[in-house]
């Protein structure tokens, strides 16, 4: 699978970051931001996603790619599968992953997204990076489109509400978002469409 | 015995009139404005910049956790004694 590829902001330029499916080397160097990044939430959501990745590999229940995800659901329709993604940018030389995003197909096939965690203290030249999170949610909503997935949810929490609200432009966000395959499908196109049209005028 | 009429006729006995009257423009909640692209995709740069992006499902977290926990008591515990050490003799009461 060709990683999917969206835009951050980092020191006043648009710079690509690819989010891919995580490999078990990937899960390993995701599980160790506990002890780079520790006393952050980042750091225990991706050292807990990380140990419920393990648990349901050994379940034999995750893909780590596209391919062998359509392959599951082509044996078994109501195969639940978990994958982790993980955004990387080979700018970003001191860290190799910026962000998580821990989802599960459920046995209907609709996605749930699970944990999404942006490495804290992402900088490069000194500024801070953004845009990461909104990135992935972008590319999740696209990647259910693409699957022909009907619904993606998520729980949402007093912290996390606010963020989905911007992102999903959905108001209010209570405890738990919904977005519709046609939704998904309008929010992703203009996601990427925006982005295209910000790197055309920054090439100019 | 006649039972007293509870209903005075000839006079409205519906339900009482809404004490706390709003006004309709009162209820009504004030309109989002409507954010065009550019400007939502600037809303969720600027967000990300002053927050940290660090969510997990209550659900997901609690089933992890107990993966975590499940994983730790299973964890052969490592002994002074598994590695050639003998054991320290028990303090003998005195």
């Amino acid at each position: 699978m060709k990683p999917i590829i969206f835009h951050v902001e980092a020191a006043g330029e648009f710079r690509p970051v690819e989010l891919t499916f995580a490999s078990e080397a990937g899960v390993r160097r995701v599980r160790a931001w506990r002890k780079m990044t520790p006393a952050t939430d980042a750091g225990e959501f991706a050292a807990l996603a990380a140990k419920r990745w393990f648990y349901y590999t050994r379940e034999g229940a995750t893909a780590v790619s596209l391919d062998e995800m359509r392959a599951v659901i082509r044996r078994n329709k109501r195969a639940e599968i978990a994958f982790l993604l993980v955004a990387s940018a080979g700018w970003a030389k001191r860290s190799k992953f910026l962000a998580l995003a821990y989802c599960r197909r459920t046995w209907c096939h609709h996605l749930v997204l699970d944990f999404l965690a942006v490495r804290p203290g992402l900088t490069f030249a000194g500024q801070p990076i953004s845009g990461v999170g909104s990135g992935i949610l972008s590319a999740l909503m696209g990647l259910a489109d693409s699957l022909g997935m009907e619904t993606m949810w998520g729980e949402a929490t007093a912290s996390s509400a606010s963020f989905y609200e911007k992102v999903l432009k959905i108001r209010p966000v209570h405890d738990l978002f919904i977005i519709r395959r046609a939704m998904m499908r309008d929010l992703a196109r203009r996601y990427f469409a925006r982005q295209k049209r910000r790197l055309a005028r920054a090439g100019e | 015995m006649i039972s007293p009429d509870v209903i005075l006729r000839g006079r409205n006995v519906g339900l009482p009139g809404r004490v706390n009257k709003a006004n309709f423009s009162l209820v009504k909640t004030p309109a989002q404005k409507k954010l065009t692209d550019e400007e939502w995709l600037r809303e969720c740069f600027e967000y990300e910049r002053t927050h940290e992006i660090a969510f997990a499902s209550p659900k997901a977290l609690l089933e992890a956790r107990m993966i975590a926990a499940m994983d730790k008591a299973r964890r052969p515990r490592r002994r002074a004694g598994r590695n050639g050490v003998a054991p320290r003799p028990k303090a003998a009461a005195r």
